[in-house]
């Protein structure tokens, strides 16, 4: 008898042989942590695109949450940063933080800095990279950990000291 | 014959057994990770004969 084994291995190149997320609207789940002084990048996939299917009726945001305490634990932060029309679908991008201890053994990535996908006054970007989309979350965290008292409240104050080199220079004097 | 079967996710996650233990594996995993809910005739529609490297 051969045994069942499953398991997550990041460096799977094969093609996909499950269904794939469907749907009009999508979420793409972004879970970061902060370590040592440096933001990385977690979750069941790794560096890849956390997907979730989003059904007609349940909030976006409840969804993320409850997909988030189930697969990973409580999350910190949980907010929608940006959309983007991919996949067929309306993307709604999610960033979650969470502690580092409630990541036990999931791997973390590091984070690279990236240049955003810059879009014309009234046109979308052409492409945007998954690395973009992320660099552009942690700059709306970086705006809401300065704006948004609930934010500011419940993120460690590390959080602020990193995200410091995320703020646009002009933003920086108003800390 | 081994009709062990294989089911991979885009995620990077996979799973290899018999055709009802990559069923249940895959549902769950596509319901619980990806919110996905997922037919058995869906996941073996998608599913591959397991490779002989795999046991």
């Amino acid at each position: 008898m051969h045994p069942m084994r499953s398991e997550t291995d990041p460096a799977c190149v094969a093609p996909p042989t499950v269904p794939d997320v469907e749907g009009p609207v999508q979420a793409e789940v972004f879970v970061v942590l902060l370590r040592d002084g440096s933001i990385e990048l977690t979750g069941p996939c790794g560096r890849a695109p956390w997907m979730l299917e989003l059904g007609a009726r349940a909030h976006p945001l409840e969804v993320v949450d409850r997909i988030i305490r189930d697969v990973i634990g409580a999350p910190v932060v949980v907010h929608s940063t940006s959309w983007r029309r991919d996949r067929d679908a309306v993307i709604l991008t999610f960033l979650v933080v969470i502690a580092a201890q409630v990541v036990e053994a999931m791997a973390t990535a590091p984070v690279w800095r990236m240049d955003l996908a810059r879009s014309a006054a009234t046109t979308a970007p052409r492409e945007i990279a998954h690395d973009q989309v992320l660099e552009h979350a942690l700059r709306h965290l970086a705006w809401l950990i300065r704006d948004d008292p609930a934010v500011r409240q419940v993120l460690p104050s590390a959080w602020r000291t990193v995200l410091d080199d995320y703020v646009p220079e002009p933003f920086r004097t108003m800390g | 014959m081994d009709d062990r079967l294989m089911a991979s996710c885009a995620c990077g996650w996979k799973v290899v057994g018999s055709p009802d233990e990559v069923v249940a594996a895959t549902s769950d995993h596509a319901l619980r990770v990806h919110n996905m809910p997922a037919t058995r005739e869906q996941i073996l529609a998608k599913a591959v004969p397991a490779p002989p490297d795999s046991e």
